[in-house]
């Protein structure tokens, strides 16, 4: 019990820490997998330290739950850290190293390619390892595929499952 | 040594040029095999400054450290990688025609672990020559209006 207690007041302050964080300084991915193991190996060295591994049954509800929180923790981390708004943040980057003049719109851009033609691109969803992006307009240019390019590139680490519908 | 040239027009000024390759976190953008730019911590128009990059040749991912080996405004820029793969970027402008005429010359070394790879050193120069042709038009299209 007291093992349980332990690991919950570890978990409150780390997930403090993630919470009020910037959430830019967040777009790493190294960073995320640190905090896990960190926080995993602080958990487990506590309840050494404190003798909670003197019963049987606490350990293994200890570690049991030590499991589960992680992968919770860990999905609910990540949706918080790839949000529409961090998401958005990367888009605009691959914008503006192709120079391309652009202005939000809902949850997406309405980008300027060339006098009188223009893209709309769209966040439709995010989700662990997966995004979907949309672009809808009538021309295809050549800076549109470097565009693409880019963004996959940007993206590849974070979504492995990146689409990108081309209307 | 191996070594890709390409010189290319471009309908921007040849400042807007220079700078915008000057500006390392934009390689990305037109050089396809470069699949990130990280750890820059200044001005990449100064002379030593640093960064890490992973670059994909012949489909080996190669990572390492790139520095900035010299910068003349509106006319030059070049850096060199240090680490990973061996090799040396130059890019020089000068005005032509109302726009810029670009030279890109890059000499390098192909990784031992590339060459284990493909087995063929020429069939790594003919890709590296292709990106080089690549890199070129994607500049054209994002500067040129």
């Amino acid at each position: 019990m007291i093992g349980i207690l332990i690991y919950l007041a570890i978990l409150i302050l780390g997930l403090s820490f993630v919470i009020f964080r910037d959430q830019t300084s967040l777009l790493k991915g190294k960073s995320f997998l640190k905090f896990n193991l960190v926080f995993f190996a602080v958990t487990f060295l506590v309840i050494v330290i404190t003798r909670q591994l003197d019963s049987n049954l606490i350990t293994i509800y200890s570690l049991l739950i030590v499991l589960i929180m992680s992968v919770l923790v860990r999905k609910k981390w990540f949706l918080f850290k790839y949000n529409f708004v961090t998401t958005s943040l990367e888009i605009e980057d691959c914008l503006s190293k192709i120079l391309m003049s652009f202005q939000k719109s809902g949850n997406g851009y309405i980008i300027k390619v060339t006098e009188g033609s223009e893209l709309l691109l769209n966040i439709v969803s995010l989700w662990p390892k997966c995004a979907i992006l949309s672009l809808n307009g009538n021309v295809h240019q050549k800076k549109v595929e470097i565009l693409e390019n880019f963004i996959v590139k940007k993206f590849s680490s974070i979504f492995p499952k990146l689409v990108i519908k081309l209307k | 040594m191996s070594r890709v040239t390409k010189i290319a027009s471009v309908k921007a000024d040849p400042e807007k040029v220079l700078s915008y390759i000057a500006d390392v976190k934009n390689h990305p953008a037109f050089i396809s095999a470069l699949k990130s730019v990280d750890n820059l911590q200044g001005d990449p128009k100064h002379i030593g400054e640093s960064w890490d990059f992973t670059f994909s040749m012949g489909g080996v991912e190669v990572k390492g450290k790139a520095e900035t080996a010299d910068y003349v405004e509106g006319k030059h820029y070049s850096f060199k990688t240090t680490t990973g793969i061996v090799s040396t970027f130059s890019y020089s402008v000068e005005a032509e025609n109302g726009g810029t005429r670009l030279t890109m010359d890059v000499d390098y070394e192909i990784p031992h672990n590339v060459v284990a790879k493909l087995l063929d050193s020429a069939v790594v120069e003919r890709l590296n020559d292709q990106e080089g042709d690549r890199a070129v038009e994607n500049l054209q299209a994002i500067l040129g209006v």
